[in-house]
């Protein structure tokens, strides 16, 4: 989906407003993670994999996000 | 992707070509001047054929020429460069692809191939570096096999782009609805969500598992929420499915009723043949009657008299006479019987017995009685014969004469004929309709539709409780989800795992929503962009009272839509001619490549059939148009024959960033004045562009007032 990349970011960029804003820029970083985890979902072979992978950065945004709240804070 | 150049080798008749690809993103189009036989289609197949592989052309296609002797193995290449802009860096990658195989010509049109050869290289400014694994993975990201159609496409093919659903084992507007979630990602984001979905679910349920009673009992209660939301969903799909198919069939059924109809109503068409067999039966009766007539007028003295009147005439004339001379009537031995037993005569002289006188007409008497048998018939010959003859005369007074009554029987005789034979030629005619019209079947279509908007009654009826029902289970969610963050609030939990859940759920929700805009505002504008188009290209006012389509459009199950000025929808299948369908096709991909941002070559073999004048221009011009694109790196390859461009060579003149020729030498001497190759029919590329002919593509009907010749170096 390389092409559709933009697109999608377009449409999620849109979308993001119907969420609860963690704090200051949280919806741009959302839709950057969205981004990459569609990434995942097309370049990663197995489920397996996927799942590891998409773990691996809700964990690390779960952190930053942590972290800009404790800034916040 | 934007095609820079490519070489064929060896592929058909294309022994050795190389093309050049316009990449000016303000003359993004690529002309190549063909005409038919002239290697066009086998330029479109090599190329899918280097993208491809073998599932990029027919089945069983053989790529050498069939003018290859058999038995040599012949080494069949394409190479392409092309351009792509990578998607998460947004960096421009240049490759170099080349595809080769051996391939060894049999007898006919049989053949033995090698596996095919795949290199990928990368090039950089430090030079090619072969790309080892997923080679054609990747180049099928770039051009999804599934989409070739969209990419590379036939122009007699393309009108069948959104009219598949006439195949009976094929979804209706298929390549429409696979284009659609293709182009605009639905397929990677419905995966993605799914993924996201699982994944939130097993961190809320880590997290309940940290947070106590209150909160498992409240994630609990919320996955059986949502899996009755989801489950309602599928079931609202399902039933969504079941309209479709219903009103597939109603539609399909009323279409052949409407057939039907146009023959006529069959009530209708039966009272007619009785009423014409009734006519056909007096009719016949009438020409029994005539037939009388006229047998009795052959019977009648009128035909003696029309046949021998004068002869007739003649003998009266003699029986006249005859009764002049008192020969006829005969005297009656009657009377002088009586006259002798008187003894006397009428005179008064004596005649009793003995007498002289008595005996002279005793004498009488005997004669009398030998010639009367001949006088009474005489006489009663000079009776008819008078009463004939004024009959006759009083007929022709009359105008009744044989030849008047034999005239105006043939009239009614004929005309009742004629009568009789345009009654059974209706007779035929209805009967021919009635058979048409297969009673039963009409009863079944009928039926089938009383039946079929029952049952879409129904299931529009289920829909809309199902949909009640999802929204107070959605309902029922939203404060499963408030009782959860209730729980949530109620406990410490552990600050990791529950940000974590958040920002799983919080992607779900943004995979849920991006889905939710594409499949809505974004396949909307396709829409809206594919009207405009569409209607720019055949000059449809929507507004103007003789306009035919007031409007295309996309509806929610991803099917293009034909409105027209009386509210009805036309089917794209049955009901729209071939110049409307090739443009509502052409406008569909464009509007969805731009709405996708879709950077890849559009290349179409003979784009123009069926279309003229200034549908033709338009299309062109629409087409071609790279300020629409909105900073797309846009690339359209056509190609054409000379009477495709004639017209339209202003525009290739301002849109054509590289035109070139396809010549096949086989086209000497009939349609090629040169010759050229060297017997084997062979084809070959000049750079001719459409103002221009040279020694390789001038032909015979080529008109010297358009064309400028152009000096070709020997290749």
């Amino acid at each position: 989906m390389p092409d559709a990349t933009k697109l999608v970011a377009g449409a999620a960029g849109e979308a993001v407003q119907d969420i609860a804003e963690q704090y200051d820029g949280y919806h741009a970083h959302l839709v950057g993670r969205f981004v990459e985890v569609l990434r995942i979902q097309h370049s990663e072979p197995g489920d397996r994999a996927r799942h590891r992978a998409i773990s691996e950065l809700v964990t690390s945004f779960a952190g930053e996000v942590s972290a800009r709240l404790e800034d916040a804070t | 992707m934007r095609l820079e150049s490519a070489h064929i080798k060896n592929f058909k008749l294309l022994e050795s070509v190389d093309l050049t690809f316009s990449t000016d993103s303000q003359r993004p189009l690529t002309v190549i001047r063909a005409e038919n036989g002239s290697g066009k289609t086998s330029i479109l197949y090599a190329l899918r054929w280097a993208m491809y592989g073998k599932r990029g052309i027919p089945t069983g296609m053989r790529l050498t020429a069939a003018a290859k002797p058999p038995g040599r193995p012949v080494t069949v290449q394409v190479r392409a460069e092309f351009t792509t802009t990578e998607p998460y860096s947004g960096d421009e990658v240049r490759y170099r692809l080349i595809r080769s195989c051996e391939e060894t010509p049999g007898e006919d049109d049989s053949f033995q191939r090698n596996p095919e050869q795949l290199r990928l290289l990368r090039r950089t400014s430090a030079g090619e570096e072969d790309i080892e694994d997923g080679k054609e993975g990747l180049i099928r990201k770039l051009l999804p096999l599934n989409l070739a159609d969209v990419f590379f496409t036939n122009g007699d093919d393309v009108q069948r782009f959104i009219s598949s659903g006439q195949q009976a084992d094929r979804e209706r507007q298929e390549a429409v609805h696979r284009a659609i979630r293709q182009l605009l990602g639905l397929k990677d984001v419905e995966a993605t969500e799914k993924h996201l979905s699982r994944f939130a679910k097993s961190l809320r349920r880590e997290l309940a598992d940290d947070g106590g009673a209150e909160l498992q009992a409240a994630n609990l209660d919320l996955e059986a929420k949502q899996d009755r939301v989801a489950g309602t969903k599928r079931e609202l799909g399902t039933i969504h499915k079941r309209i479709d198919r219903v009103a597939e069939q109603i539609r399909a059924d009323e279409r052949e009723l409407d057939g039907i109809r146009g023959i006529g109503d069959l009530d209708t068409i039966q009272a007619r043949i009785r009423e014409l067999k009734d006519d056909l039966s007096q009719l016949e009766t009438q020409e029994g009657g005539i037939r009388g007539q006229m047998k009795e007028l052959l019977h009648s003295e009128g035909l003696s008299w029309r046949l021998i009147g004068p002869q007739l005439q003649q003998g009266l004339g003699i029986l006249d006479d005859l009764a002049d001379r008192k020969v006829i009537p005969g005297a009656a031995i009657e009377v002088l019987t009586d006259r002798l037993e008187l003894g006397i005569c009428i005179c008064g002289e004596d005649l009793g017995d003995g007498s002289e006188r008595h005996q002279h007409v005793e004498n009488l008497i005997e004669q009398q009685r030998e010639v009367a048998p001949e006088r009474q018939r005489l006489s009663t010959v000079w009776h008819l014969a008078r009463n004939s003859s004024s009959v006759q005369q009083a007929a022709i007074v009359a105008g009744r004469s044989f030849d008047d009554i034999a005239a105006d029987l043939r009239q009614q005789y004929t005309g009742c004929r004629d009568a009789q034979r345009r009654k059974q030629a209706d007779l035929e005619s209805e009967l021919g309709k009635r058979t048409q019209i297969d009673a039963e079947r009409v009863q079944m279509l009928t039926d089938r539709i009383h039946q079929n908007a029952g049952k879409r009654s129904g299931f529009d009826r289920e829909y809309g409780e199902v949909e009640g029902q999802l929204k107070a289970l959605e309902e029922e969610e939203r404060l499963a989800v408030e009782r959860v963050r209730r729980a949530e609030t109620q406990t410490t939990l552990n600050e990791t795992i529950r940000l974590r859940s958040v920002v799983a759920d919080d992607l779900l929700k943004l995979a849920q929503g991006t889905l939710g805009s594409l499949k809505s505002d974004y396949v909307q504008r396709v829409s809206a962009r594919m009207n405009e188009l569409f209607l720019d290209i055949v000059g449809s006012d929507p507004d103007a009272e003789a306009t035919v389509f007031t409007r295309v459009t996309i509806n929610d199950r991803f099917d293009i839509v034909i409105h027209t000025q009386d509210g009805k929808t036309l089917d794209a299948d049955y009901e729209l001619n071939g110049a409307s369908q090739r443009a509502l096709t052409l406008s569909f991909i464009w509007a969805l490549m731009e709405v996708a941002g879709r950077e890849a070559p559009r290349i179409i073999d003979t784009p123009l059939g069926m279309t003229s004048g200034a549908v033709k221009h338009r299309m062109v011009e629409l087409l071609t148009n790279p300020t629409d694109t909105a900073g797309l790196a846009y690339q359209v390859v056509l190609f054409m024959t000379r009477s495709e461009i004639r017209d339209i060579e202003d525009l290739l003149d301002e849109r054509a960033g590289s035109v070139s020729t396809l010549s096949c030498s086989k086209d000497y001497p009939v349609d090629l004045v040169n010759e050229w190759g060297d017997g084997a029919p062979t084809v070959r590329l000049c750079a001719c562009d459409h103002r221009q002919i040279c020694s390789v593509c001038a032909r015979r009907r080529d008109d010297s007032t358009r064309f400028t010749v152009r000096e070709e170096l020997t290749p």
